[in-house]
């Protein structure tokens, strides 16, 4: 039964995974062709602003149209328990800005590597292009599991929209708040351990991948927090769908 | 009427107040910081989120507001009641015009008080983002009750902002809805400005009102006003019409139904579209230049870095932390090739801007350096430069030579260094320092005196640099003050323009310049006094000088008796876009200005006038003026017209048919660019002007048929 919902939301889904390729290629394309900013802002701009915009038109259509088309009775009707629906739903809707941003890092890192002058600079290009994709990629899936959780109940495509939208916001404000008030210049050194754990609670800071972080205790408290949230947030969702099913 | 608004002021609340509250905690929160790190509050960023997510805020308010009315059951609920659907979407139109002007207001209003300096940029904001943001709303309301579904109008909707906002980037002629260019002239040009600095009324006159009028009409740069009154009528009248097309489709049940899948590609492709077009506008195609018959060339070269061998012809002392070549600007520096040799003449410190934060400093003195660069290219190198990546972004910087020092002055007095050549084994350096006593202190910056002075230096042997002179020539009737002035070098002569004056100073006698003439607009047989700004020997033997608004060109064939060939007055549509650069070549001249490059043929009359007729011209585009293209330098080489573009880098242009000259190349990959010349076969650019790291790049040299 899994297999059926898989291949009713991967026939739903499937020409948005297509739409983010082209875009997302396309955009990345015309950019590293202008060369009106350096490749590094080039990998920036298309791993955030790509990550950002595809995981929120993926977190709209996710859970919401089944409330707006009223299909969630049909799918309460089927013999399969509703955590199962609610994880192949999260899951189709995860791959629809994965794969985009994997195929797009994969090309950036093929044209990074063939324009390498210096042997032996390869494989450290190699490893920040890996680090730098799955930054973005955790980073675009906290972001996709708090608007399609964290929108309220029944929400229509356009609310969960909003809710995006404030999620954003609330980064932004929270990583303004810390960067303004609470620390130096030189933010990443000589943080309590408490500030660390405030301070990454906002998915934002997995862009800190893309640059090798050499303390492992950064490290550690970004991914345990991270998945804490990520775990709670997903929780939440859960008991949301499974109680308006 | 009354319950229509409650109604209305009901369902709009919530989303208002969050708009207000979130919008107006960035400047809350700067001012905060600003006031904990200065003791001053300052704000400037609530421009930015009404200019970045104004628009967007009207959209989503139109989609809460419109969509909660036309559901199916609210829809037929309001058909049964006495409410026409003209009083209901109208009342709702100006209950959210009021909430958005509000809002706005209130979001600009620690801007307006904390940064006086900058309110004009904050009333433009305003001024542009409003209209925008009532005919979005407008709009979305529209497709909120055709599509009746709320992803769907807001998908629409946000593919309408994204055309009004940067169609007019890519077409020309919609400049009148161009925002960026709109906000781009606020501090100078912008009708908004004007309108908020309108002359005083006075009422002592006989007929006050209308010589206010008048006065204030003539005040107006008409275009500028008329563009904006444009901009106006077709918002508000797009607005309007929405919200006549919101009531007609309730009325009549106009319904449209595409499937979202459809909605998306087509927005998506048109989106992909317009910004590949905005980039094949802005992009780069002149490339860097990595390997140069075969030897590796820097990749950029750093000016500011340590001399290899320091001279010190100093008597005073300096302060050793104010020597430091920090950064070179334009007023203050000058740069000549010679062979593989480049000289640059500079003054430091570098003269910092003003600005409110800054604390008061004192004054100190200045010096004057002469320092001599290597080539770009490694033609001593034989290795493949795969094998030596530590030469990319390195430059030889020979030597320094210290040859001057100021008076006491402050961080922002400019002493200019009006040029340099070298002729006969010698560097001859032109430099306008402010001598004598400063009387104004601390309020003007400027000296009493501020004589051309001659640097004489003997480098037959460049490793051993020789002072031969250092003395005043000329001394200016009239005091300029930090004017830019003019040096070019012909045969043995070199011209200079200052204070409505050219001054021809032979250096026949290598260590004895002398000046032998000067020429006033009288002698020129100009009737209007004149400023020349620049001056430069262009097309062979012609002495090109010009000012803001006029041009000279003379026939220097003759050293010391210039020919006047023509003098004129070009005037342009709008009084601040002004000469910025000129060059003269085959009986044409080129003139740059921020709206782009005219092109003016030269003939004789037959009564021995020469006249000039605009030929050509090539406009910019409104993106290159939104990316700060301000034209600094124009080169004629091999059918090329180069450009120094400042922001936009290098634009080069064909003008193999003068009438139609063309971009045909873009360079200089972002980097801030006012001087352009040639060394050693290579195309260099380098910012000398403007606060950044002083940098030269190298670029091709462009050819009129290459690919492109």
């Amino acid at each position: 039964m899994i297999k059926s919902i898989l291949w009713k939301e991967w026939r739903e889904q499937q020409w948005k995974l297509a739409f983010g390729t082209v875009m997302l290629l396309f955009f990345t394309g015309s950019l590293l062709a202008s060369r009106i900013v350096s490749d590094n802002e080039v990998v920036l701009i298309v791993w955030l602003f790509g990550g950002f915009l595809l995981a929120l038109y993926s977190a709209m259509g996710v859970f919401a149209p089944e409330h707006s088309n009223k299909t969630t009775t049909f799918l309460a009707s089927k013999p399969l328990e509703a955590w199962k629906v609610f994880a192949c739903k999260w899951f189709v809707g995860w791959l629809n800005f994965a794969v985009p941003l994997m195929i797009c890092s994969l090309v950036l890192g093929f044209t990074t590597i063939r324009g390498i002058k210096y042997p032996g600079t390869g494989p450290r290009i190699m490893g920040m292009d890996i680090s730098g994709t799955l930054g973005a990629i955790a980073l675009s899936t906290m972001f996709y599991t708090l608007t399609c959780c964290l929108a309220p109940c029944k929400s229509s495509e356009a609310f969960v929209g909003f809710t995006g939208l404030i999620v954003f916001f609330a980064m932004i404000i929270h990583i303004t708040i810390f960067s303004e008030i609470i620390i130096t210049p030189s933010y990443l050194t000589g943080l309590t351990l408490f500030q660390q754990m405030i301070l990454f609670i906002n998915p934002l800071f997995w862009i800190h991948l893309i640059k090798p972080l050499h303390d492992t205790v950064y490290v550690s408290v970004l991914i345990l927090e991270q998945a804490t949230v990520f775990s709670m947030v997903l929780w939440f969702g859960l008991r949301k769908w499974q109680r308006n099913i | 009427m009354l319950m229509i608004l409650w109604k209305e002021w009901r369902q709009q609340k919530w989303l208002f107040l969050l708009w207000c509250l979130a919008g107006i905690a960035f400047p809350v929160l700067e001012a905060y910081t600003t006031w904990k790190r200065n003791g001053n509050m300052r704000s400037d960023i609530g421009t930015g989120v009404i200019l970045g997510f104004g628009a967007m805020f009207a959209m989503i308010l139109a989609v809460a507001t419109t969509n909660s009315d036309t559901k199916k059951g609210p829809c037929e609920f309001w058909q049964s009641k006495p409410v026409s659907p003209r009083r209901l979407f109208v009342v709702k139109f100006l209950v959210a015009a009021s909430l958005l002007l509000i809002s706005f207001l209130l979001i600009l209003s620690l801007d307006f008080f904390t940064t006086p300096f900058f309110a004009d940029f904050a009333w433009a904001a305003f001024c542009c983002t409003y209209p925008i943001a009532l005919m979005l709303f407008a709009i979305t309301m529209f497709l909120t009750i055709l599509l009746r579904d709320s992803a769907k109008a807001i998908l629409m909707a946000i593919w309408m902002g994204l055309l009004v906002y940067c169609l007019p980037l890519l077409i020309g002629g919609l400049e009148w809805m161009n925002i960026f260019h709109q906000m781009d002239n606020s501090t100078n040009n912008s009708i908004i400005t004007k309108l908020f600095d309108l002359p005083r009324f006075n009422p002592d006159y006989q007929k006050p009102m209308l010589y206010w009028l008048q006065r204030a009409w003539d005040s107006m740069d008409q275009k500028a006003f008329w563009q904006y009154w444009g901009f106006l009528i077709t918002t508000l009248g797009i607005a309007c019409g929405c919200v006549a097309l919101s009531v007609a489709s309730v009325k009549r049940r106009w319904f449209w139904q595409p499937g979202q899948k459809t909605i998306v590609w087509t927005i998506g492709l048109s989106a992909a579209f317009i910004f590949g077009l905005g980039l094949r506008q802005a992009g780069h195609n002149l490339r860097p230049v990595e390997i140069f018959h075969g030897k590796p060339v820097v990749s950029f070269m750093r000016l500011d870095t340590q001399a290899e061998k320091t001279y010190d012809w100093i008597d005073a002392e300096v302060a050793e932390e104010m020597i430091t070549m920090r950064q070179v600007t334009g007023y203050d520096s000058h740069a000549y090739v010679k062979d593989e040799f480049m000289y640059l003449i500079s003054r430091n410190p570098a003269p910092h801007p003003w600005w409110p934060d800054e604390p008061p400093q004192d004054p100190d003195s200045a010096a004057y350096n002469a320092d001599r660069y290597d080539t770009p290219v490694r033609h001593d190198w034989l290795l493949d430069i795969y094998q030596h990546p530590a030469v990319q972004g390195e430059g030889k910087h020979l030597a320094r030579v210290r040859f001057f020092s100021t008076p006491p002055i402050k961080r922002s007095e400019t002493q200019p260094v009006v040029a340099c050549f070298i002729r006969n084994g010698r560097l001859y350096v032109g430099y306008r320092p402010g001598i004598g006593e400063n009387n104004q202190w601390p309020r003007s910056y400027q000296h009493s005196e501020r004589p051309l002075k001659f640097l004489v230096v003997d480098i037959s042997n460049p490793a051993e640099p020789k002072l031969i002179s250092n003395e005043v020539i000329h001394k200016p009737r009239n005091f300029w003050g930090q004017r830019k002035t003019g040096l070019s070098n012909y045969g043995d002569y070199c011209y200079v323009a200052y204070d409505s004056e050219l001054h021809i100073i032979s250096v026949a006698n290598p260590d004895q310049p002398e000046l032998i003439k000067t020429l006033t607009t009288k002698d020129l047989s100009i009737p209007v006094p004149h400023d020349y700004d620049y001056v430069s020997v262009v097309d062979g033997d012609k002495l090109i000088c010009h000012d803001q608004n006029n041009v000279l060109l003379l026939d220097i064939s003759k050293p010391t008796e210039p020919e006047k060939i023509f003098y004129g007055k070009f005037e342009a549509d709008s009084s601040s876009d002004i000469i910025n650069a000129v060059t003269s070549f085959d009986k044409k001249i080129f003139i740059a200005r921020k709206s782009g490059i005219y092109v003016y043929q030269l003939r004789k009359e037959s009564d021995g006038t020469v006249t000039s007729e605009r030929i050509g011209k090539r406009r910019a585009t409104p993106l290159e003026r939104l990316l700060s293209r301000y034209p600094k330098q124009l080169i004629v080489n091999e059918g090329l017209l180069l450009e120094a573009a400042c922001g936009f880098g290098i634009l080069v242009y064909d003008i193999s048919d003068p009438t139609r000259p063309h971009r045909v190349f873009h360079g200089g990959d972002g980097k801030f660019i006012d001087t352009i010349g040639f060394w050693d076969g290579l195309l260099y650019a380098g910012n000398f002007s403007y606060y950044s790291d002083p940098l030269l790049s190298f670029l091709e040299i462009p050819k009129a048929n290459s690919d492109r």
